[in-house]
């Protein structure tokens, strides 16, 4: 009996080793500390700080002055590369302008740059105030919809607005990859 | 008479030793920090018709990570040079290094009609702090540390006595994917053309058309003199390929300097660091 308990004792640990848990949530950038910003990728026509404004999660969000030019947003270095065992990725976004703006969710899943037609790009309308985007990790098929994103290796999340012509000014917090 | 040659032997093998030590202590510091100034005649009648008489010098690769001797020496030989120009083809710092002491000393570069740079890959290697090569810190606002204008993938005309001149630089932010637009704009330039490419490479997507001369850096000019098919085997296809000097290729020119600072090891031989001067003939 006593060897019987400890077998199955030894079963369980050993099962448990193996199904290794993750969280329920996993916070991809919540924009709290000043180091948050060392992981974003700086360009011209983009200016990010951290604000006590519009936070969703913690005190602080990130503030994005996007300038008129081609593409201005937040370009992620991902610390996080593994989506696998996520469903669903969010983030809070807050329009400061009194009409809608549209903005682009680009996900690539190759360290090299892709071609348009071979990543995920979807553009959502924000509307004037606060928003939450929510996209299911099934739906991140490739714009050509001929594959489905590889998400045990994402290398790229880009939110972005495309051409706009005045100075815009969006908050984002809690971009998040929920179970 | 075993002996003799045994003493021979060892004479012969410590000769080598010897030599081996002084090249090496040669190589790492003596040469790193002995800046010379190469003069470079480019044959182009375009911008010699514009630039003849002018003092036009580029500085390359500097990859600082403090002011010390090399960086005074390349600030004797600018202050006695007293450049018309200057062109910078980027690597200004090491790889996601102290920005600061850069910052220092392009703040205290000086030409008369202007300074004109692009940045290279180690300059991003902080994109936050890289920022700060033309903004204040957390800023939009320009910033008044330096007084040079940094090209990213634009051209601008310049007005010179003599003529126009187009100054381009290409930006070497994402080096897979260079922006096609101002490339195909240096295609379709009928001005003389100066353009500036951190990335030698860049060279081979511009048409053998466009009568331009390209700037510009990265190789180092290998460091020490290596063949090219040892850098095409470690895929360093750069230094393969434009690894120091001036290369010609239909009506297009590029001259590859072999910059002032050093990469991975605070080495080299036969390639001294180098303040080029060019000198523009018909």
């Amino acid at each position: 009996m006593r060897l019987i308990i400890l077998l199955t004792s030894l079963m369980l640990g050993l099962l448990n080793g193996c199904t290794k848990s993750t969280p329920h949530e996993l916070m991809l950038f919540d924009f709290e500390n000043d180091s948050d910003l060392d992981h974003l990728e700086w360009r011209c026509h983009t200016l990010y700080s951290l604000s006590s404004n519009h936070s969703t999660h913690g005190s602080m969000s990130l503030k994005m002055d996007l300038f008129p030019s081609d593409y201005p947003g937040l370009y992620s270095l991902l610390l996080v590369k593994n989506w696998r065992t996520y469903n669903i990725l969010s983030f809070d976004i807050y329009n400061t302008a009194q009409q809608a703006v549209q903005i682009t969710v680009r996900i690539d899943d190759q360290k090299k740059n892709q071609e348009y037609a071979d990543r995920y790009s979807r553009n959502f309308m924000i509307a004037s105030g606060q928003n939450k985007i929510t996209i299911p990790l099934t739906t991140l098929l490739t714009k050509d919809s001929k594959r489905h994103l590889d998400l045990s290796h994402i290398h790229r999340l880009y939110i972005f607005a495309s051409h706009p012509t005045t100075r815009l000014t969006l908050y984002i917090d809690a971009i998040k990859l929920t179970k | 008479m075993k002996e003799m040659r045994h003493n021979v032997f060892l004479v012969i093998i410590c000769f080598f030793g010897a030599s081996l030590a002084l090249l090496v202590a040669y190589g790492f510091f003596f040469e790193p920090n002995d800046v010379e100034i190469h003069d470079v005649y480019i044959q182009d009648d375009r911008l010699a018709q514009i630039l003849a008489g002018k003092v036009v010098a580029q500085i390359s690769d500097m990859h600082m990570g403090a002011t010390g001797r090399r960086e005074q020496s390349v600030m004797k030989i600018l202050a006695k040079l007293d450049p018309d120009i200057i062109f910078l083809t980027g690597d200004y710092v090491s790889w996601n290094g102290d920005y600061k002491p850069a910052l220092q000393f392009l703040s205290g570069l000086r030409a008369k009609m202007g300074i004109w740079a692009v940045m290279g890959d180690y300059d991003y290697s902080n994109s936050r702090k890289s920022c700060l090569f033309c903004h204040r810190a957390n800023s939009v606002e320009f910033t008044d540390i330096n007084s040079m204008k940094f090209l990213r993938n634009v051209s601008e005309q310049i007005k010179l006595p003599n003529g126009p001149l187009i100054i381009a630089g290409i930006d070497n932010e994402n080096e897979d994917v260079p922006d096609i637009k101002i490339i195909n704009a240096l295609n379709n330039s009928d001005l003389p053309t100066i353009v500036l490419s951190h990335n030698p490479l860049t060279f081979d997507l511009v048409s053998d058309d466009a009568r331009l001369l390209m700037l510009s850096g990265d190789t180092h000019g290998g460091q020490i003199p290596l063949p090219s098919w040892f850098w095409r085997l470690i895929r360093y296809e750069k230094n393969a390929r434009y690894s120091q000097g001036l290369f010609r290729q239909g009506n297009k020119q590029m001259f590859v300097s072999r910059g002032i600072g050093w990469s991975h090891l605070p080495f080299r031989i036969l390639r001294k660091p180098e303040v080029a001067v060019l000198h523009f003939t018909d």
